[in-house]
């Protein structure tokens, strides 16, 4: 039994030496850099050019090195990120993307490559990403508690959440969902935060949430509308107003309650504060989103996938 | 009488055997009925129950089936993966030297102790911290390979050891070295009696290669909820996965049983469906 504890003693060597093999066989079918192609092509106006004076340490310098950036995007949130038949990326945020990087591009003076990643939600919200990722163009409200993990740029959009229930409800306003009352929402959404009363955002305007709320989160939102789809019984369903107001158009059997939104919220791109600076990223970026707010680029994408303008935020 | 004893023989011979086909006959028709009626009633089930459109799953199909490949390529490289740990775990479990012994068995209960699910995001997260930044499908490969290859250590270790010692005796009073007789007597007889067990496990593992979905890595499960709940039609795009992942299953235990058979040659006779 001498010999074997001999070989076994090899373990940890052959380990490496097959991890190793493993990552050169792999074909990576999944992460194919396919862009949705369906981005306004309006010139970019006068970015500023910082192609000179990039630290090649820094993350903006790590993407022009690799000609590649790496975006996070959950293809379950139509129509803000989907993928069509064909495995392409598509919606608000996807076009958003494409764009942006197009005038990053343009800013460095070198074509980058767009690499989707879709790692679960809970995981893109929690920062510390370890470098899998370099950037999350997915819809993230700045809220107070992501922005002590992840680095906003200036906001894209404004999103408001909402309250739907059930067609065949009778409740009419939030104030009769008091009281012990079940809720479904997406995990790890501004929703769930503001069911448990965790949400802390700058934005003001929050109505308070209903007391005693008995939450049931589920992956994503989507599953909640199609919950209540199959007759399960929730008393409502908190979340984003835009996605809401698509799946009544899709004849789900929900209905929105009126009345001013839950709450408002900025929503932009965000980075990890645990990874490489990302100071000169940022810089670039927030010019990048300002010039596309300001030439209409963002209204024209919102106007497409929306049906209405999200750009603008709201009461000035 | 010994001029007669031969032709009654095989005549009774004959009829024995007749008798026994005809009942095995029988029985394989009757299994196949169970498994027809049963298959009829969750078709009728699902027909009733879900809202099928044949439209949406006709566009959306080739969408999912390109996990098909990632799901046989992950589990098929991290069941290699796993049964290479294994058989080092098992020896490690079994070797007399403290050290070794004492690793194995850390990896057994390490692996085995904690989710797989965490172990997924963990190793997803903490590899390139120790400067390690292999692409998705390989960090699952590793997680899956690791948590299975701890279980089946297991097997492994119980598998060796259910060889009887007086094989190793024998071997050894033969003039076989400790190493010849492992390699030649005992492993042999130990890999037909785990092949079921690692069957097992390879059958739960194309299961479980739906959790690297959550690291980005585009398999079955995952592009049949990516497909359905934008159109939400989640429960049309996750029968079709069920289906796929049965189909699979059913394709692997059929070449799993013929290995069995092909290992029994010789050892002991086995009635169909008692594998």
């Amino acid at each position: 039994m001498h010999r074997l504890a001999s070989r076994a003693a090899l373990l940890p060597a052959l380990v490496l030496v097959l991890a190793a093999c493993t990552g050169g066989a792999t074909p990576a079918p999944s992460v194919a850099a396919s862009a949705a192609a369906t981005a306004p092509s309006s010139a970019p106006s006068a970015a500023p050019s910082v192609a000179p004076s990039i630290d090649p340490n820094s993350l903006l310098g790590k993407i022009v090195a690799a000609g590649k950036i790496r975006i996070s995007t959950d293809p379950n949130y139509k129509p803000f990120s989907f993928q069509n038949p064909d495995g392409t990326y598509d919606g608000f945020d996807n076009a958003t993307a494409v764009e942006a990087v197009k005038r990053l591009g343009a800013a460095v003076g070198k074509p980058i490559q767009i690499e989707w990643m879709t790692p679960s939600w809970d995981l893109i919200t929690a920062g510390g990403w370890s470098g899998r990722w370099d950037i999350s163009i997915g819809s993230m409200s700045v809220t107070i508690g992501r922005a002590k993990v992840v680095d906003f740029v200036d906001p894209y959009y404004y999103d408001s959440g909402a309250v739907a229930v059930p067609k065949d409800s009778t409740v009419q306003s939030l104030s009769e969902l008091n009281g012990g009352k079940t809720f479904c929402v997406g995990a790890a959404t501004t929703y769930e935060q503001w069911l448990t009363g965790t949400l802390e955002i700058v934005d003001p305007d929050k109505l308070p949430a209903p007391t005693d709320p008995q939450v049931t989160s589920l992956p994503t939102d989507n599953e909640c509308v199609q919950a209540v789809q199959s007759g399960r019984k929730f008393d409502a369903i908190v979340a984003n107003a835009n996605g809401l107001a698509d799946q009544v158009k899709d004849g789900l059997p929900i209905r929105v309650l009126s009345g001013p939104p839950i709450f408002t919220v900025s929503v932009a791109f965000a980075l990890d504060k645990s990874g490489p600076d990302d100071k000169s990223l940022i810089e670039v970026l927030n010019g990048i989103v300002n010039d596309m707010h300001s030439d209409g680029t963002l209204t024209t994408l919102s106007n497409k996938y929306l049906q209405k303008d999200v750009t603008m935020k709201p009461g000035g | 009488m010994t001029s007669l004893a031969g032709p009654v023989n095989q005549v009774l011979g004959e009829q024995i055997l007749a008798g026994e086909r005809s009942r095995s006959r029988r029985w394989r028709v009757q299994f196949m009925l169970a498994w027809l009626v049963i298959v009829a009633a969750l078709v009728a089930f699902v027909l009733i129950t879900i809202n099928l459109d044949t439209q949406f799953i006709a566009k959306w199909l080739p969408f999912i089936l390109t996990g098909v490949p990632v799901t046989i390529f992950v589990s098929f490289a991290s069941i290699t993966l796993a049964v290479i740990l294994a058989v080092l775990g098992a020896l490690g479990r079994l070797s007399v030297n403290p050290y070794v012994n004492g690793l194995a068995s850390f990896y057994v209960s390490f692996f085995r102790g904690t989710p797989l699910l965490l172990q997924i995001v963990f190793i997803y997260f903490a590899l390139p911290q120790m400067g390690l930044v292999l692409p998705e499908i390989p960090t699952g490969i590793i997680a899956l390979g690791f948590n299975y290859g701890a279980y089946m250590t297991e097997v492994f270790r119980s598998g060796i050891q259910a060889v009887p010692h007086g094989q190793t005796e024998a071997a050894l009073s033969l003039g076989m070295s400790g190493g010849t007789t492992f390699r030649r007597i005992i492993v042999p007889q130990a890999f037909r009696i785990v092949t079921p067990a690692i069957g097992n496990d390879f059958i739960a593992m194309l299961k479980d290669s739906s959790l690297v979905s959550v690291i980005s890595v585009h398999e079955l499960l995952y592009q049949a909820q990516v497909a359905g709940r934008p159109n939400h039609k989640s429960m049309q795009t996750l029968l079709i996965a069920a289906m796929v992942y049965w189909i699979l299953t059913i394709a692997f235990s059929f070449f799993q049983a013929r290995l069995e058979r092909r290992q029994a040659v010789g050892d002991r006779s086995r009635r169909p469906g008692s594998a």
